[in-house]
């Protein structure tokens, strides 16, 4: 099964539970995995991070690579917040989505969200780049609206 | 890979320079990077580009009974 794009349940109850810093100064750190056609769902009911069908390839790091965290904001009524530019320089990999997971609690670190790139996309000796949307209420890549 | 395979049914959505390579962007996100070679011009690399979609909690007020 694909990626589906969504908040994952389990983020949205740890956020009550105050588990989860997004700010940049003292933050949490956030790391975005990367994923090849994963065989499994992955989801609104993922909780994890994990490696099963991780990207692999030149330059590319279990785990996926460190996010810079962008401090929350408002937009009118809406919270939003979301991390600097991800990119994995000169590297061969392929990915067909990925998760955006934070290190900091959980044994193996606790999702936040998956996202579906709608398609395979490759590197190769090239710079695999993944662009965040426009910050604001209603493109922000974390939205509570 | 050659450069024409690396082309090969993609649409060219953009065309840039850096300091050594002609960039050749494409509709599907997929960048093809051109370098000037011994024999003329070389494939130097394939890169992507993805804008990730946004995900949201959505809210709305209730009014117990309704």
């Amino acid at each position: 099964m694909p990626i589906t794009t969504a908040m994952c349940n389990s983020y949205k109850k740890e956020l009550m539970e105050a588990q989860h810093n997004h700010l940049l100064a003292g933050g949490h750190l956030f790391k975005m995995a990367l994923y090849l056609n994963p065989v499994a769902e992955m989801g609104a009911g993922t909780t994890q991070y994990t490696n099963v069908d991780e990207a692999s390839g030149t330059n590319y790091t279990g785990g996926g690579a460190d996010l810079t965290n962008i401090d929350p904001a408002l937009d009118g009524a809406a919270a939003h917040t979301q991390f600097q530019n991800a990119v994995w320089a000169n590297s061969s990999i392929s990915a067909s989505g990925c998760m955006i997971w934070n290190t900091n609690i959980g044994g193996n670190g606790q999702s936040v969200s998956l996202h579906d790139f709608g398609q395979t996309f490759i590197s190769d000796a090239g710079d695999f780049t993944v662009v965040m949307p426009t910050n604001d209420g209603t493109t922000g890549l974390l939205r509570l609206v | 890979m050659g450069i024409t395979h690396a082309l090969r049914g993609r649409t060219v959505r953009w065309v840039a320079t850096d300091e050594k390579h002609l960039v050749i962007g494409c509709t599907d996100g997929q960048e093809v990077k051109i370098i000037w070679g011994q024999d003329g011009p070389e494939l130097a690399g394939i890169g992507a580009r993805i804008i990730l979609p946004s995900v949201s909690m959505v809210g709305s007020a209730q009014r117990i009974g309704d």
